[in-house]
């Protein structure tokens, strides 16, 4: 529990390959997960973070500090998310968003699913498994029965495969 | 030690998802399903549904999205019926329909609303606009809003009700106040069919209410604890009686005025304006904190009423006078007029700035 003593607390967070992170506490709780263990007293020492690894938790703490420095100002907010997210490649995201998910921070885990979905809009079925590396494994049978399924999703809609 | 993961959906079934293997560098079909559904559900619908022919992994994600938001200029009531057709989540938070009603629909709308409570959902809104013979607009059937039938539990989860360009009436909204315990806003428009509205009781917890264009209103009487603002068009009589204890922290923050509402349906202008400033008219004086006006031009009477919210709420923070919309048209100069006229008539009478 953080010592009543005015300076601020740090907290050690230790990756699943054995890196050790300091962050202040204040940055820190920004996880629910964190914040839970602070609360419950089992934040002493070393908190084991088992699923991440830790270039993805150096990544989160970066985060956490630069959110966490800027004061209640939801636009300033958004542009900092946007700016952290915005040099990240998909492998990247990815693993934010599985350790986002796995340390309960709703405001990362919605800012990088959001950035996911953005690279999905209005893109062809095709263009989307191209991208992603998604294999397509129905036959040509499934596939047709599928796509008449879902007739209505492909009624009037343009696709922007270039951008 | 909490590691709760993040639980988008409930009751769901992963491995309906997933029957076959997965390759190895497909990462983002190896995601779990939660987080999967939840990318998906930031997509229109249209969008989320047709990652369904992506692979076998994605058959049915799009199916357990907990927002539902369909929005379409046109022919839009036959993908709605897909749409509900295909999606399983149990719960949804948000519902949403936005489209030009056409009348062959009704029946339709009537389904929407079945399968949007069957969902328990927290957020509904139905938004027809475009049709402006309001005489074409959806009522409620008859027999809907009951108790007895299947969907009497199903009230109770509700927090936000917006219904635009549906002609819902006194008694609807008096139903959906008394069984809908959570109700948090209520925001109806250009409802040809509320005359009279007393909204009374300490157990509800409505906080926004907003009854914008519903010309055939004639009075509201509100007392409500929880209401912090309220939106409505002119009205014979408007009193706000709320109990508020005293050592409670002030509640009542905001209230606005829609002046343009006056503006009829035919594009003509009522000429005389006969709001009853003073007298009939009853707000909690010590809690208004916010007073908005929109559709202000300047007439007698409107400068009255400015004068007494100023002269007689000691706590306001916030006067806005909003010139546009007028009830004299959209004309940019009437607009530049009633800024013109708002700047002459109030900056010598009132004890703050105007910008």
């Amino acid at each position: 529990m953080a010592a009543e003593t005015g300076t601020p607390t740090t907290l050690t967070l230790k990756s699943n390959d054995d890196e050790l992170f300091s962050v202040a506490e204040s940055a820190a709780i920004l996880s629910v997960t964190i914040r839970n263990m602070v609360e419950d007293g089992c934040a002493g020492g070393v908190i084991p973070l088992d699923n991440v690894d830790g270039k993805t938790l150096a990544s989160v703490i970066t985060y956490m500090n630069g959110i966490s420095a800027i004061p209640a100002d939801e636009e300033k907010k958004k542009s900092y998310r946007d700016k952290f997210l915005s040099d990240k490649d998909f492998e990247t995201l990815a693993d934010m968003v599985l350790a986002a998910n796995y340390l309960n921070m709703s405001c990362l885990m919605d800012a990088v699913s959001a950035k996911i979905a953005q690279v999905m809009e209005k893109k062809s079925v095709g263009w989307v498994r191209r991208k992603f590396g998604i294999e397509n494994d129905y036959t040509p049978e499934e596939e047709a029965a599928v796509k008449e399924e879902h007739k209505w999703t492909f009624e009037g809609v343009e696709t922007d495969d270039d951008n | 030690m909490d590691r709760k993961r993040f639980r988008y959906v409930s009751n769901f079934q992963p491995k309906k998802c997933a029957k076959r293997y997965v390759e190895a560098d497909d990462r983002i079909s190896q995601l779990p399903d939660d987080i999967l559904v939840c990318i998906l559900s930031l997509l229109p619908v249209k969008e989320s549904a047709r990652t369904s022919v992506l692979s076998s992994r994605w058959i049915n994600l799009w199916k357990h999205t907990p927002s539902l938001n369909l929005n379409a200029p046109f022919h839009l009531s036959r993908w709605v019926n897909c749409v509900i057709r295909s999606h399983k989540a149990p719960t949804l938070k948000e519902f949403v329909v936005r489209f030009t009603l056409d009348r062959k629909n009704r029946h339709a709308i009537t389904r929407w609303l079945e399968f949007a409570f069957s969902r328990r959902v927290e957020k509904l809104e139905f938004d027809f606009y475009g049709y402006h013979d309001a005489s074409y607009y959806y009522r409620f059937p008859e027999k809907f809003l009951t108790l007895k039938g299947p969907l009497s539990n199903n009230f109770k989860s509700i927090k936000v009700l917006s219904f635009k360009c549906l002609n819902v009436t006194d008694e609807d909204i008096d139903f959906f106040l008394r069984n809908c315990p959570l109700l948090e806003q209520l925001i109806v428009h250009g409802s040809e069919k509320i005359s009279k509205l007393e909204i009374c009781g300490s157990s509800l917890r409505l906080k926004h209410l907003d009854m914008h264009c519903c010309y055939n209103m004639k009075s509201l009487e509100i007392s409500v604890p929880s209401i912090t603002s309220l939106a409505v068009p002119i009205l014979e009589r408007l009193l706000i009686k709320n109990e508020i204890n005293t050592s409670s922290r002030a509640n009542f923050v905001e209230i606005q005025f829609k002046w343009y509402d006056l503006r009829s349906r035919d594009g003509l202008v009522k000429d005389a304006i006969s709001f009853p400033v003073k007298d009939e008219i009853v707000f909690p004086h010590n809690h208004l904190k916010v007073f908005k006006f929109c559709g202000y031009y300047g007439r007698t009477n409107e400068i009255e009423l400015v004068r007494y919210i100023v002269d007689n709420c000691r706590v306001l923070d916030k006067l806005i006078i909003d010139p546009s919309g007028s009830i004299a048209g959209d004309d940019l100069n009437v607009e530049r007029n009633a800024r013109k006229n708002t700047k002459q008539q109030l900056a010598g009478q009132l004890p703050i700035t105007l910008n």
